[in-house]
């Protein structure tokens, strides 16, 4: 057999892509020669090696990332600031957009903390888990292009004062936020007492028990669904360079459309909830923006000029 | 701050090749796939390793165009886990102190070749190691591989392959060699 031909068959019969006559054909070569027979022992070790060598690298990859302990329930502090750390690095050098959004509702809170249903609960979790994880997540600028990122900052009735006057709104952090957290985490530690019931055996495992699994623990739309979440949960961020629109955006079908080059700076929207409706907050490239959150028709974004109102943004932003 | 994708949306990534969907499925079904280990006897390092595994076979299956998924993502990686451990646990149990020693000689001969083609792999340069790993791992076309490194087209992606595949065979030739004459 011609020697091209015959690696070209090695190669494909090392890959497991040789089927049929072809496979019956190299196997009986295969077995009349033992050249033919070494050569294969090798290119399986060479196939083997460069597998192995690709695993070690995405391995490394994700042994990077920094995930809260599992066995001691908490989050390590100094983990979550390498993260930020590095994270950091990445914003600058990948050039990163993001979409947040920070959702400010004074019911929810209490709700959850009167019911602590499981699943309400996974999701505050999730929440205070994920804000340790942020920045890496944030870093990564693949996922952001149409994600809805949320922050959900539960606070007291008393906790904000907002004023749906778009050039005059003043947001007052103050600390009730720093006691809600606090409460979300107590709640966490109720939740890892009853996820024990959760988890199957692994003996016992069977598609039911899997199903149910499923429904409880691995199912992040029902999370989100269970909750205050959910609106959030139905908007999409979409960003669309046109030409004609160059720093625009519109609400429509719950999707939030930017327009502009808003994949290559990171971005935060910035969403506050009160009794009268939503007020949004469009952070980029050191300046806030106000947008209307039923603006259907493509809007210029418009600058915030008050300086009160920027730095009581700035106050929650960066909590 | 949380994002959420669909899971098409991972896989349309993963088939881009941004590993970043895979940190996204590792930091969303962590505690999860975790939980599963460390109740059936296993430990938190373990239960990593297993779970970073399942997202690999679930990255190589994606990539490849093997995957038909009939359920969520993370479904399948959880019985992804459920085997990997099972697998484990079983190789544990059953596995006597004689039956280590023999699989962990062989082992030892097969892993000493593989670590000298390793470091070939090393010598290659990183354009030849991609494409060799797009080619055997990911098991990308052609074509994929053309777009992922920038190549005109299908043809030269498969002329590259070519050259850096027989430039691997003849260092760890050499290698071999020398290796067969030291035994």
């Amino acid at each position: 057999m011609e020697t091209n031909k015959l690696n070209e068959l090695t190669e494909l019969f090392v890959r497991g892509k040789l089927h049929g006559d072809d496979l019956v054909a190299f196997n009986k070569q295969l077995e009349a020669d033992p050249s033919l027979a070494t050569e294969v022992t090798l290119q399986k070790n060479i196939k083997t090696a460069i597998v192995e060598n690709r695993k070690a690298a995405l391995k490394s990859r994700l042994n990077a990332i920094q995930v809260p302990s599992v066995t001691t329930g908490s989050t390590s502090v100094t983990s979550s600031f390498t993260a930020l750390k590095a994270a950091s690095v990445l914003l600058v050098c990948a050039g990163v957009s993001v979409g947040s959004y920070m959702y400010y509702n004074s019911v929810s809170s209490e709700k959850v903390a009167d019911n602590q249903p499981v699943n309400s609960t996974e999701s505050i979790v999730n929440e205070s888990v994920a804000k340790t994880q942020e920045s890496s997540v944030v870093a990564n600028s693949e996922l952001t292009k149409e994600n809805k990122v949320v922050e959900n900052v539960n606070s007291a009735a008393n906790a904000t004062n907002v004023e749906n006057e778009e050039s005059s709104t003043t947001v007052s952090a103050n600390a009730e936020l720093t006691k809600t957290k606090k409460r979300n985490f107590n709640l966490f530690k109720s939740k890892a007492k009853a996820e024990t019931k959760q988890v199957p055996n692994l003996d016992a495992l069977d598609d039911k028990s899997q199903a149910n699994v499923t429904s409880h623990e691995d199912n992040p739309e029902a999370l989100v669904t269970s909750n205050n979440i959910q609106k959030l949960s139905d908007v999409d961020i979409k960003t669309i360079q046109d030409g004609a629109h160059k720093f625009h955006y519109r609400m429509k079908d719950h999707v939030l459309y930017l327009y502009g080059e808003f994949n290559n700076t990171p971005y935060e929207i910035l969403e506050f909830n009160d009794k009268d409706g939503n007020l949004l907050y469009f952070y980029y490239d050191n300046n806030y923006y106000s947008m209307k959150p039923n603006q259907e028709a493509i809007t210029k974004l418009k600058k915030i000029t008050d300086k009160k109102l920027i730095s009581d943004l700035n106050v929650v932003r960066v909590r | 701050m949380k994002i959420f994708l669909k899971d098409s949306d991972v896989i349309e990534k993963i088939k881009k090749g941004e590993e970043s969907a895979l940190d996204y499925l590792y930091k969303k079904n962590y505690k999860m796939m975790v939980n599963l280990v460390l109740k059936n006897n296993g430990t938190e390092d373990e239960a990593k390793d297993v779970f970073q595994d399942a997202l690999i076979v679930f990255w190589q299956k994606t990539t490849s165009g093997e995957l038909v998924m009939t359920s969520k993502i993370s479904t399948y990686l959880y019985s992804v886990c459920q085997n990997l451990w099972r697998k484990e646990l079983e190789r544990k149990s059953k596995h006597s102190n004689e039956e280590k020693d023999v699989a962990e000689s062989v082992d030892y001969e097969v892993n000493e070749r593989v670590q000298i083609i390793h470091k070939c792999l090393d010598e290659i340069g990183e354009a030849c190691k991609k494409i060799l790993s797009y080619y055997y791992f990911e098991e990308l076309s052609m074509i994929d591989i053309a777009d992922k490194m920038g190549f005109a087209n299908a043809d030269t992606a498969k002329t590259k392959k070519y050259k850096c595949k027989q430039e691997l065979d003849k260092l760890i030739k050499t290698k071999y060699s020398v290796k067969d004459f030291l035994d």
